[in-house]
């Protein structure tokens, strides 16, 4: 194995063509449900999409084939939501109370080097929003993980509402809970409320989901939520509910994991959110190996990195690997569960971002 | 001699009875049975009361069916371990579960010994130390078992609990078990003094001079202090020698005085008229010689005691290993000159740019790295630059390394997956039980081991492979909640 690893950057430089097409084998795939599937074959089209994933040993051989080591996983981009990776200084919102004109994609600056070194960890993609100081803060906005003049979103803006502590101020209305709960439900029963589709609502607290469950929601929006063990996430069952999560840290407070996955277990999907751009490069990964340490699915894990964030920013043809979807993908050296696990190769739409050769020790045989 | 058990009387009534009725039996006879009884008076009361407990009155805890993963990647299936008195007496597929044992419904779970987190500081989150006489054990909160809790369910039996403070020595590390105390709470002082602890990473780059200088200043004054202790012997004994001198003369000239006073009250009488002004300063004199001769040698003076200084000795004489934490290459500079100056047995806990010393670092003897995991962020230069291939550069230049959670004892196990995930092909337990051997753990599950971990997968080859519950000196000290209850980790 320490031999074909070692060819790794050779075969690199010798199957990638940028512009023919590529087929990725053998590998583990990660599939929409979150399960991995050995000894697979993704095929890249030159446009940069994903052509077909086939068994590895139907793939045709006459193709440009990228080796990769045996027990690499492929998978798509990760995905940071409502971090700052990207943005440039604060977006506040909150001056308006409903402000439907907020646009998180105006503070996004293409050119920051963190994109860059943030695709290096395997984030390919960042979705930022305002700060949630009103009831309605605007839009939020996904764009790719690569520095360029022009930025380049992969969906459009999902309005980004609050109901937490957040919203209050001394200043203006509302000033208090009871105030803030009485224009949700005045506003969600009134004809203006104009963004119909359910967008992404910042709850942190356990007092705030229980207030979001009693308003008369039409469809559940996707919540953001961290909780203790007061949270009524037993209510989720049956809804459909989405529900962001995280960063949870190395000792921090466990209740809010414990929370993450009672809801999961409720029927809850969960998205992993990682706070880039002040967190740890490895926020996402981490939190998720958390979660798993302390009991939640890894199936559950892996939609939670990979495709339901992008449910959550409303992308389409990201976060999994599909024909049609781009070409977005990380070949893990295994697991991207496992700690261990490191980014052997970035695609950004079909182009190869990078490359490392792994470092290798004959024999680990713990401390010497 | 009063019997050291409890039993040990009705015991012996017992065999007093017992001989009264071997009376009828033939000489031969009887003396085997007296053998015999003598034999198992002698057995039941040298032993001690613990002992004889464990192993007599004690029912053996039985783990049925589980799987024990070896060192060399193998997996022996369907084994049984036996634990009496908390320890591990049997072990295999073979060993048999005694009458009236315990037995513990584990099957199909995979056994292996605790690990051993080599720096941790759990529940020191608000105790700061700042002394080479502050134990970490001080410290040690026994009864916030929420925290202790989450450690136990990653697997960590055992910590080395090292102290918090601001930099400078900062004081002694401990090493802990974490088993239930029978007064309540958990944490059994395993070794009070496992090293002295020296943090040249905490400040600004001027705080971080100023800790150095202080540091050395402190090792130096405990060389003066030695030296004045050893200069204070010498004097003592000479003082002695000289006290006896002096007393001896002062018997000498008060022997000779009581001749001369005699003399001296002959001659009172015919110098009545003389004036008494020439007798006061003749008397003034002689009080003046008379005190400096009752005052004898001078005593030396006895250096002041300082507990500080006596461990600070301690690791200049190699009696304590010294741990110092220095993350940064400078600091690393710092370290090593220290190591240097005072020769001491050092493990250097961060090391985060030791590819930048290497060869320094691999000039020094008796020298170990301690290596955490860093959390890198997305800007650069804002903290210490790792090589991410540190590991294989150090295994390279032979120099000795080991993984610590750095702090949290809960990231051990997802630290130690890290670091052998730069290392293809290495197998995360192999490491991290190499390490419990290391330290004062178990290393791999053995007879007479009191740690074990029982895990849902093979956690030598599945990184998702989690706890279920641990046992530490027979007792089960962490199980998995079920159900909606779950969540610690």
């Amino acid at each position: 194995m320490v031999g074909l690893l070692s060819l790794i950057p050779l075969l690199l430089a010798a199957s990638i063509t940028k512009d023919g097409t590529v087929v990725i084998a053998p590998v583990g795939v990660i599939g929409p449900d979150g399960s991995i599937c050995q000894q697979m074959a993704v095929v890249i089209e030159p446009d940069g999409t994903i052509a077909a994933v086939i068994p590895a040993d139907q793939a045709d051989p006459q193709l440009s084939t990228f080796a990769a080591p045996s027990g690499a996983v492929l998978t798509p981009g990760l995905h940071d939501l409502l971090g700052s990776l990207g943005a440039s200084g604060s977006l506040k919102a909150g001056t308006v109370l409903i402000d439907e004109e907020l646009a998180a994609a105006d503070a996004f600056d293409p050119t920051d080097p963190d994109l860059d070194r943030a695709a290096i960890h395997g984030v390919l993609y960042t979705t930022i929003a305002a700060i949630p100081s009103g009831v309605l803060n605007g839009t939020t906005a996904t764009f790719i993980c690569q520095s360029s003049i022009e930025a380049t979103s992969v969906a459009t803006g999902k309005p980004f509402f609050a109901l937490s502590g957040t919203v209050l101020n001394s200043s203006r209305e509302p000033t208090s809970r009871s105030a803030m709960v009485s224009i949700w439900k005045g506003w969600l029963n009134s004809d203006d409320s104009t963004p119909r589709t359910p967008g992404i609502l910042y709850c942190p607290d356990a007092i705030d989901l229980r207030q979001t469950l009693s308003l008369g929601w039409k469809s559940l929006p996707v919540l953001v939520h961290s909780g203790d063990a007061r949270s009524p996430v037993g209510r989720l069952a049956g809804r459909d509910a989405m529900m962001v999560v995280g960063p949870f840290l190395e000792g921090g407070d466990p209740a809010v994991v414990s929370t993450a996955i009672r809801a999961a277990r409720t029927g809850t999907e969960l998205a992993f959110k990682g706070l880039l751009g002040r967190g740890p490069a490895d926020q996402l990964r981490g939190s998720a190996a958390i979660a798993v340490a302390a009991g939640l699915d890894g199936d559950a894990a892996r939609r939670a990195l990979f495709s339901n964030p992008a449910r959550v920013a409303g992308c389409r043809g990201v976060g999994v690997i599909e024909p049609g979807a781009r070409a977005d993908l990380v070949l893990f050296s295994s697991d991207p569960l496992d700690p261990g696990a490191r980014v052997l190769q970035v695609w950004i739409g079909g182009a190869r971002m990078r490359s490392q050769a792994p470092d290798h020790i004959r024999q680990l045989e713990g401390t010497r | 001699m009063k019997p050291s058990c409890r039993y040990c009387p009705h015991e012996v009534l017992r065999v007093k009875v017992a001989t009264g009725r071997l009376a009828g039996l033939s000489a031969s006879m009887r003396s085997l049975t007296l053998a015999a009884i003598s034999a198992l008076v002698l057995l039941i009361g040298g032993w001690g009361p613990d002992t004889l407990q464990a192993q007599i009155f004690e029912r053996a805890l039985v783990l049925e069916g589980v799987h024990l993963p070896a060192p060399d990647g193998t997996v022996m299936k369907n084994a049984n371990i036996i634990l009496r008195g908390g320890r591990i007496t049997e072990m295999g597929p073979d060993a048999d579960a005694p009458l009236m044992s315990r037995k513990l419904k584990v099957e199909g779970l995979f056994a292996t010994a605790g690990m051993t987190d080599l720096y941790s500081t759990l529940t020191l989150d608000a105790v700061n130390s700042a002394s080479a006489v502050h134990s970490a054990w001080d410290g040690f909160d026994r009864y916030d078992s929420e925290r202790i809790m989450q450690v136990l369910s990653i697997g960590v039996t055992r910590i080395h609990l090292v102290p918090v403070g601001a930099g400078g020595i900062v004081g002694r590390a401990c090493s802990v078990s974490l088993g239930a105390r029978e007064g309540g709470g958990h944490g059994i002082l395993d070794a009070e003094d496992v090293a002295l602890c020296i943090d040249l990473d905490t400040g600004t780059p001027l705080q971080k001079i100023r800790t150095f200088e202080k540091v050395r200043e402190a090792f130096r004054a405990a060389e003066r202090r030695r030296d004045a202790a050893d200069d204070y012997s010498s004097d003592l004994e000479k003082y002695i020698e000289e006290l006896a001198e002096a007393a001896k003369k002062k018997a000498d000239s008060e022997g000779k005085e009581e001749k001369g006073d005699d003399k001296k009250a002959d001659d009172q009488d015919d110098n009545d008229d003389n004036d008494d002004k020439d007798d006061k300063d003749d008397k003034d004199d002689k009080d003046d010689k008379e005190k400096e001769e009752e005052k004898g040698p001078e005593k030396p003076g006895r250096p002041q005691r300082n507990p500080a200084s006596d461990i600070l000795l301690q690791a200049l004489d190699h009696e304590l290993p010294v741990m110092i934490t220095a993350r940064r290459s400078q600091d690393l500079q710092n370290a090593l000159d220290l190591i240097e100056e005072f020769g001491f047995v050092a493990t250097i806990q961060g090391a985060d740019e030791a590819h930048l010393m290497l060869e320094a670092l691999q000039e020094m003897d008796q020298l170990s790295i301690l290596l955490d995991v860093p959390r890198v962020p997305l800007q650069r230069g804002s903290v210490p630059r790792r090589d991410s291939a540190l590991i294989s550069r150090l295994e390279a230049s032979g120099i000795e390394w080991s993984v610590a959670s750095g702090g949290e004892s809960t990231s051990l196990w997802r630290s130690i997956q890290m670091i052998a995930g730069q290392a293809d092909g290495a197998s995360p337990l192999r490491l991290a039980l190499a390490q419990g051997s290391r330290g004062r753990g178990a290393g791999w599950l053995r007879k007479g081991g009191s740690e074990l971990v029982l895990w849902d997968k093979n956690p030598a080859q599945d990184p998702l492979a989690r706890p279920q519950r641990v046992i530490i000196d027979g007792t089960v000290v962490w199980q998995r909640p079920a159900g909606t209850r779950e969540g610690s980790f």
